[in-house]
């Protein structure tokens, strides 16, 4: 098992056809807040393949947030869903972090507690990818 | 022209709520990331109404509101505290430390802009 410091975070709701309705509806002033033009905005990712595809927004944080910090990030992603798409419903419960595959990271920032001649059998996803 | 500070440690959601708050009409907005900035930027301007993130990571909202209602002419300015804790004892507390307002995340665009109405002088 490793410790990763490095591997940035998905707080993220999965979307749905009211979601999908109520995003593709949103006034155009409010398209910034998940068309991924900004890093301190929503976004937007898919996870899994062709066939079975599904999409998710939400808030990429960095790794390592404090505890304290989880409940507010789900109510700000909450709070905006409910501007862009104020038809669409999403319970708390609704929103999940997922670990994203790809994000910086720095080989220093690895705690390894395994011997260096182990190598980890590759995991078997889905994963997200941006 | 009233002047307006946000308080939050998230962009995103200093942003929303000024886009959530333009319907006031003739509004300005300034903005501080942290409890501190937010601190040095109240002791050098005159504000109309604080909206205040309760929950940020180096002087929190609670420490605001102390430093605030330490100073005689910011007494009386309103302070709208959004935070994710909505219990009642949590609402208590804030009200206790000098808030004026008090709102739960997750909230819509009308809640923020109703309890900034009910606040803001005229």
């Amino acid at each position: 098992m490793k410790l990763d410091k490095g591997c940035a975070l998905f707080f993220a709701t999965k979307i749905d056809s009211k979601l999908r309705e109520g995003l593709a509806l949103s006034k155009p002033g409010d398209k910034k807040y998940f068309d991924g033009s900004s890093e301190e905005f929503l976004r937007v990712m898919e996870i899994g393949d062709d066939k079975d595809k599904e999409r998710w927004i939400g808030k990429i944080i960095k790794a390592g947030p404090a505890v304290t910090e989880v409940d507010d990030i789900q109510r700000n992603i909450l709070s905006i869903l409910r501007r862009v798409a104020p038809n669409a419903r999403i319970p708390a419960s609704a929103v999940k972090i997922f670990v994203l595959q790809g994000s910086s990271v720095s080989t220093s920032q690895v705690i390894d507690d395994e011997p260096d001649e182990i190598e980890d059998a590759p995991s078997s996803g889905p994963y997200i990818t941006y | 022209m009233k002047r307006l500070l946000i308080v939050d440690d998230s962009k995103l959601m200093r942003d929303m709520v000024a886009a959530c708050l333009r319907p006031l009409g003739a509004v300005t907005f300034e903005f501080a990331g942290t409890g501190l900035e937010a601190i040095e930027r109240l002791a050098l301007a005159g504000f109309d109404l604080v909206v205040l993130d309760l929950n940020m990571p180096d002087v929190g909202g609670i420490e605001v509101i102390e430093f605030v209602r330490a100073q005689d002419r910011l007494k009386t300015l309103p302070i709208l505290i959004v935070t994710t804790r909505g219990d009642d004892a949590s609402r208590a507390r804030v009200l206790d430390a000098g808030a004026s307002g008090f709102l739960a995340k997750p909230f819509a665009p009308e809640q923020i802009l109703d309890e900034v109405r009910k606040l803001l002088p005229a």
